[in-house]
């Protein structure tokens, strides 16, 4: 329990420093964001009005508590080009990206598990040193180039999905109260907008999850090998247990603990890099949002995505630390 | 040829009777290379027998356990006759074939107790899944927990119920190796492997654990297969003693004969440095030299470069291998420490 409440307390704090960060950033931006606000046209007279309509006259500790106190409030500003407040653009963009990160996810997981623990199986193998030789590959190999070229053979070429977007034209108007497609189109019982938004799905996901599976294969065989090593490994043998036993219900259990935590670290990275897949893939999404925002100059915009993006990656991270904890409570009360 | 044994012959203690375990002429290699690394080790434990097997670190007395048992992966029987009870197992998928004894008729002790519990699997779930891989006890079945506490008990886990339900490293590594000892008990073997079963623990623990093991299969009529590097333990707790070295069986000996009579000029030296209550410091003794390594061959005596006793023919006859079996053994072509009569 005290574990527990150390843990959330840490997360918290952790999130102060999101805060603080966040805050630094759009404070440290060359240029002065009255003057940018104010448009090219604006006088003195009127930049100074805007100036102290944003709190910049303030003094900085005062103008970060305005700010705290806003960002508690789900206040992130209004969007410069969206004209929206901010949190409400968010709260559209982020169900596409988790949709691709989860899916993402779950292809990372399904090849990295199982994978890693063949491989440290049978460490030294020829499948082994095949699986290291694809993994090196996939792990250097630019997302951007890997989605570019999935795009371009898979896609175009050999027409097995679809190029780009969300939903194919004729389910444009397909609405639903989550936003998350891929459970809207389930709920009310599409199983066609299902499949048609899985489809569409399938490229960007695996573009995104080449490099993570590649780094989870690699960092499950590593924590599945030390495992192999130990000498309840061979006791469970001496009991007379078959190989896929000691695999599934000794190794496993004990190896996925410490790639879990590197898994969970993987989910809020992938949604950092949703940025590049999703504009290629001309996904909505916090990336492609993200990216707009930057080339309006929208400082607030870019803020709010980097924050909700370090949100998810605490929360992944707590979530799997709490996960572990379920698992085995003794681990932690010792380390 | 004589037919069936004459009814005397088959007390227990009769020398006649078949052999638990019978080793003839093995020969142990890596796979990686096919080097030698143990060669041409013959010996028995009968049954209700508790057998030593000593050595120094990297003589090679794990890695032939290890092997002869089917737990290693790096190495392969690559000569020799294994039979279990009277038969055979088959040199080609050796391994396979000793595995399907292993949790049945043949139960393993690991070295280290902190590692050989699972760390994430509760202590009654690891003696349930042994009740059940060698009985098929279900395991969840009140029979299999009723089993368990029983034995966690037996092994003298105080609170057994409790100790069905905690992890692992609740425990002292005193009492782990119990748990361990009472999943290798569990699945009522006829050998039990106990592969330096004291080392990680300290030199209380290590005497009251030998007991458990000694009186446990006493009562249970076990043989016992003990490998340490531990002579006192050994000598206080095995009827006969296996001596490795370089890879070499260099004598077999009861540890009644130790002190006594002549043995082989290499486990004298061993004992010579044994420190004992009536020795002063400076009678402790020394084997001068480095240590040889497993795998010295079979060309020579691999304690030849060391042994004070040595001679030309110690480092070119070919090793002597102990083909007859019998209550003693030794390996030294000079004929020290060989039984006559």
């Amino acid at each position: 329990m005290t574990y527990i409440l150390q843990r959330i307390a840490f997360s918290l704090l952790s999130l102060f420093v999101l805060v603080l960060i966040s805050f630094l950033l759009s404070h440290i931006v060359p240029g002065d964001p009255a003057y940018v606000a104010a448009g090219p046209n604006a006088g003195a007279e009127k930049i100074a009005e805007i100036r102290a309509e944003m709190g910049l006259d303030k003094p900085v500790a005062t103008q970060f508590f305005i700010y705290l106190g806003d960002v508690l409030r789900g206040d992130f500003g209004t969007s410069w080009f969206t004209h929206q407040p901010i949190l409400q653009d968010i709260a559209q963009e982020l169900p596409p990206s988790l949709e691709l990160v989860l899916v993402a996810m779950v292809i990372n997981l399904v090849v990295s598990l199982p994978v890693g623990l063949l491989t440290a199986r049978f460490n030294g193998s020829r499948f082994d040193d095949l699986v290291r030789l694809v993994s090196i590959a996939g792990a250097g190999l630019p997302i951007f180039w890997t989605a570019i070229l999935l795009q371009q053979k898979v896609a175009a070429d050999w027409k097995l999905f679809p190029v780009a977007g969300r939903l194919s034209f004729e389910h444009r108007r397909f609405e639903g109260q989550t936003g998350f497609t891929l459970l809207d189109s389930l709920m009310q019982g599409r199983l066609d907008v299902f499949f048609d938004a899985l489809a569409h799905l399938m490229l960007p996901a695996f573009a995104l999850a080449l490099l993570f599976t590649a780094v989870g294969v690699r960092i499950t065989r590593t924590s599945m090998i030390s495992e192999f090593k130990k000498d309840y490994v061979t006791l469970a043998r001496a009991k007379g247990a078959s190989e896929g036993r000691v695999m599934f219900r000794h190794v496993f259990p004990n190896g996925a603990t410490p790639a879990l935590t590197v898994f969970g670290m993987q989910f809020g990275w992938m949604l950092g890099t949703t940025v590049l897949v999703e504009e290629i893939f001309g996904r909505p999404g916090i990336g492609r949002y993200a990216v707009k925002a930057v080339t309006q100059s929208d400082i607030h915009g870019v803020v709010a995505v980097v924050f909700v993006v370090g949100l998810f990656f605490l929360v992944a991270n707590l979530v799997v630390d709490l996960l572990l904890y379920a698992i085995n409570p003794r681990k932690h009360l010792e380390g | 040829m004589m037919t069936a044994p004459a009814p005397e012959m088959t007390t227990e203690t009769d020398p006649a009777m078949t052999p638990l375990l019978d080793l003839s002429d093995v020969t142990i290699a890596l796979r990686q290379n096919d080097r030698k690394m143990v060669t041409g080790v013959s010996l028995s434990v009968m049954p209700r027998e508790v057998f030593g097997i000593v050595g120094e670190s990297g003589s090679g007395k794990t890695l032939f356990t290890r092997t002869v048992f089917g737990l290693h992966e790096d190495t392969y029987l690559a000569g020799g006759t294994v039979r279990f009870n009277g038969r055979a197992l088959p040199l080609n998928g050796y391994r396979r074939a000793i595995k399907k004894m292993l949790g049945k008729e043949i139960g393993y002790i690991p070295q280290d107790p902190y590692s050989s519990l699972n760390p994430s699997m509760r202590v009654g779930r690891q003696l349930t899944e042994a009740l059940y891989l060698s009985k098929g006890y279900p395991m969840r079945s009140q029979k299999a927990q009723d089993a368990a506490v029983a034995l966690l008990a037996e092994v003298g886990i105080p609170e057994p119920e409790l100790a069905f339900r905690q992890y692992p490293d609740q425990f002292s590594g005193g009492m782990r190796q119990r748990i361990v000892i009472a999943i290798a008990l569990s699945q009522d073997p006829e050998l039990m492997i106990a592969d330096e079963p004291t080392t990680a623990l300290d030199a209380f623990t290590q005497r009251r654990i030998m007991d458990l093991i000694l009186e446990r299969s006493r009562t249970r009529g076990l043989a016992v297969l003990l490998i340490s590097h531990n002579l006192e333990l050994l000598r206080q707790s095995v009827d006969r003693l296996g001596v490795l070295y370089g890879g070499q069986l260099l004598n077999v000996a009861a540890t009644a004969d130790i002190g006594a009579r002549e043995i082989h000029p290499y486990t004298q030296a061993l004992f010579d440095c044994v420190p004992g209550r009536d020795k002063r410091l400076a009678d402790i003794a020394s084997i001068p030299g480095e240590p040889v390594g497993a795998g010295f061959g079979t060309t020579g005596c691999a304690f030849a470069g060391r042994c004070a006793f040595a001679q030309d023919i110690c480092r070119s006859a070919p090793l002597v291998t102990n083909t007859d079996r019998g209550t003693g053994f030794s390996a030294c072509v000079l004929g020290k420490g060989a039984r006559h009569g």
